[in-house]
């Protein structure tokens, strides 16, 4: 049991450790981070080290995978380049192997004490510091961690289960393989089964051969793990997880492979390299575990463009992830202020431009849609918050009094074109399901042509502004609350030839429409106060 | 859509019979453009026979009321429907275009 219970709170403390780093690293980096991470992107070895080093500081490549996945569906990196990252960050998890090799109590009990200073001194309430001394904790506990499971692997060698383990099992490689694999999906993390199988064979329990085979399915299982984390995802984030199962297929295959074929032929490889160069057995393991993955970037590269191909069949993109793309932010434009205000204006155009299909569906007189309305609204959310996002770049970057009110406008048209995405939603949603009969219809067929009409006008205004165009869509979207209310009032007294649902669903399109006329009012008054700054 | 053009005076008057959708939109404006060849053209707008307008034709009719506010012009319509009114009403152009009951009325408001 004290073996047991040691163990298990190593891998408390371990994944304690690896949560409080991870989460405060990353509000270190904050909302930067991401902008910084698409920059870095640009060029493979930035690549490389950025996916070395957010493998090894996460400890999980599904972790990094789950990010990458999160700026491919956003778009700020494509599928091209995120695959390399993987590669790296698999190898970047095994940068914790190395270290368990050396002695971590010093730099335990250092990292706890500097912790406890820090907390003493209430550094952790501290708005400056207060990610870094959690990140530190988060170190300190993870190194702690792999402490007490080492501790508790090498008491392993007392335990008497283990050798009964051991003697029932006949050192077979079948049985060892499937318990690296299946103790790997339970605890999800491979590196740590694979710390656990380096103490107990530097402790001699098992021989290096078993320990090999041990880490083996553990690589498997974390290509497994990431298959499984892929049920829940769709498009490009689904791909990368395929991805991964991709390469720890091959990886464990090829080295799998190669070892057998070493000692069955007897053949100088793998094994018999590593052990010229005189290393421990649990280094050796670390090693393999290591070159798994450097073999799996081996072997798929060749195939690079046939899996590519592969996964966009398997998952192609979301209609959320084709639609929701920024067509014009571009991270390069924030150090010229003049031209990144453009560009927003020109996503914006494109935003707006899109409004009307959130009816199209509901006309008559239209074409079927290319996508659905929910995703529509999804999407034009998602590039909404990128153009808020890069209006807050630019402020952050750009403090002259000119930009900050041209930020200011754009920020509210931006507010705006979001309140028009859901209302216009709404809408849809409310019109789409309900018969309405045919003393509705009329008046829904009213409403939505003129929504589309004032939706399109606004969307050319924008483009080319000029004064008559504008002058017509103020008279055109004056207020409409009293002929709404009037229309309410019709349709209350009508209970014999319309149904309560219908009814009702009346009433709430009619105050959606007062809405969007409203907020299209608001827009047009600002599309009259920006051109009156451009013209100042 | 059938498109009808008279002159009464100097007034052009186009009827319009049918739909007046994205299908048809297009030949309306280039019609009723063409028509517009006075300097100061006055056109009245029929749409005793039409039984269907779309956001196109809205927009057709509004690409219309500015060519002819830019030559000083004048424009009317007249003879809707309760239905078609209503998608006028309902569009907001009651308050900036001249809606007339008949064709009579139309006229005399706009040789005025």
């Amino acid at each position: 049991l004290k073996i047991f219970l040691s163990i298990f709170a190593g891998l408390g403390l371990f994944f304690i450790g690896i949560r409080l780093m991870a989460d405060h690293l990353q509000q270190i980096a904050g909302r930067k981070m991401r902008r910084l991470v698409g920059r870095s992107m640009t060029h493979q070895l930035s690549g490389a080290v950025f996916g070395l080093t957010a493998g090894a500081v996460m400890q999980s490549t599904n972790a990094v995978i789950q990010m990458l996945g999160t700026l491919v569906s956003a778009g700020v990196m494509d599928t091209r380049k995120a695959f390399p990252v993987i590669n790296w960050a698999n190898l970047g998890t095994s940068m914790i192997l190395l270290l368990s090799l050396f002695s971590m109590n010093l730099l335990v009990l250092t990292l706890i004490g500097l912790t406890g200073v820090a907390y003493f001194f209430r550094l952790n309430h501290s708005v400056l510091h207060r990610h870094w001394v959690k990140a530190l904790l988060g170190i300190g506990l993870l190194f702690l961690g792999i402490d007490f499971i080492k501790h508790g692997s090498s008491l392993l060698k007392e335990a008497g289960w283990l050798k009964d383990y051991i003697f029932m099992s006949g050192g077979s490689h079948g049985l060892n393989f499937l318990v690296g694999f299946v103790v790997t999906l339970l605890v999800q993390s491979s590196s740590i089964i694979t710390v656990v199988a380096m103490s107990v064979v530097s402790v001699g329990l098992l021989d290096l051969g078993q320990g090999v085979v041990i880490v083996l399915g553990a690589s498997l299982a974390s290509g497994v793990n990431a298959w499984m984390l892929g049920n829940n995802l769709t498009g490009y984030a689904r791909q990368l997880v395929f991805y991964q199962l991709i390469l720890k297929v091959l990886g464990v295959a090829a080295t799998g492979l190669l070892l057998i074929l070493e000692a069955l032929t007897g053949l100088p490889l793998l094994m018999t390299a590593i052990q010229l160069t005189g290393i421990s057995p649990a280094f050796t393991l670390a090693v393999i575990y290591m070159l798994v993955q450097v073999i799996s970037d081996l072997v798929a590269h060749p195939f690079h463009h046939t899996i590519e191909h592969a996964l966009t069949r398997l998952s192609p993109p979301t209609e959320i992830e084709v639609v929701g793309k920024p067509h014009y932010l571009s991270d390069h434009a924030l150090g010229e202020p003049q031209s990144a205000l453009v560009l927003v204006e020109r996503e914006q155009e494109e935003l707006l431009a899109k409004l009307p299909d959130f009816i199209n569906p509901l006309r008559e007189d239209s074409v079927t849609p290319a996508y659905k309305v929910e995703s529509l609204h999804d999407a034009g959310q998602k590039v909404a918050a990128e153009c808020a996002e890069f209006l807050t770049n630019i402020a952050d970057q750009h403090h002259s009094r000119d930009v900050l009110e041209r930020v200011v406008l754009l920020r509210q048209r931006n507010e705006l074109i979001r309140s028009l995405q859901e209302v216009l939603r709404d809408l849809y949603l409310e019109i789409q399901p309900i018969d309405h009969g045919e003393s509705a219809q009329q008046l829904l067929h009213g409403m939505l042509e003129s929504l589309h009409l004032l939706l399109l006008t606004l969307s050319e205004a924008q483009a080319e502004w000029n004064p008559e165009d504008m002058e017509i869509l103020r008279s055109l979207t004056h207020d409409r609350s009293e002929m709404m209310d009037s229309i309410r009032r019709r349709f209350i007294g009508m209970e014999h030839t319309l149904s309560k649902e219908a009814q009702q669903s009346i009433f709430a399109v009619t105050m959606h429409f007062e809405r969007v006329v409203w907020l299209l009012r608001r827009y047009v008054l600002l599309l009259d106060q920006s051109h009156l700054t451009l013209d100042l | 859509l059938d498109i009808t053009v008279a002159q009464v005076d100097n007034t052009q008057v186009i009827t319009l019979r049918g739909r007046l959708d994205s299908s048809t939109s297009a030949e309306f404006e280039s019609q009723a453009l063409g028509s517009l060849t006075a300097d100061q053209p006055r056109l009245v707008i029929s749409f005793s026979e039409l039984n269907y307008i779309s956001s196109a034709g809205l927009r057709v009719i509004l690409i219309l009321a500015k060519k002819i506010r830019q030559t000083q012009g004048r424009l009317a319509l007249c003879e809707m429907s309760p239905a078609i009114r209503e998608v006028f009403d309902i569009s907001g152009f009651l308050s900036i275009l001249t809606v007339r009951n008949t064709q009579a009325e139309a006229l005399a408001e706009i040789n005025l």
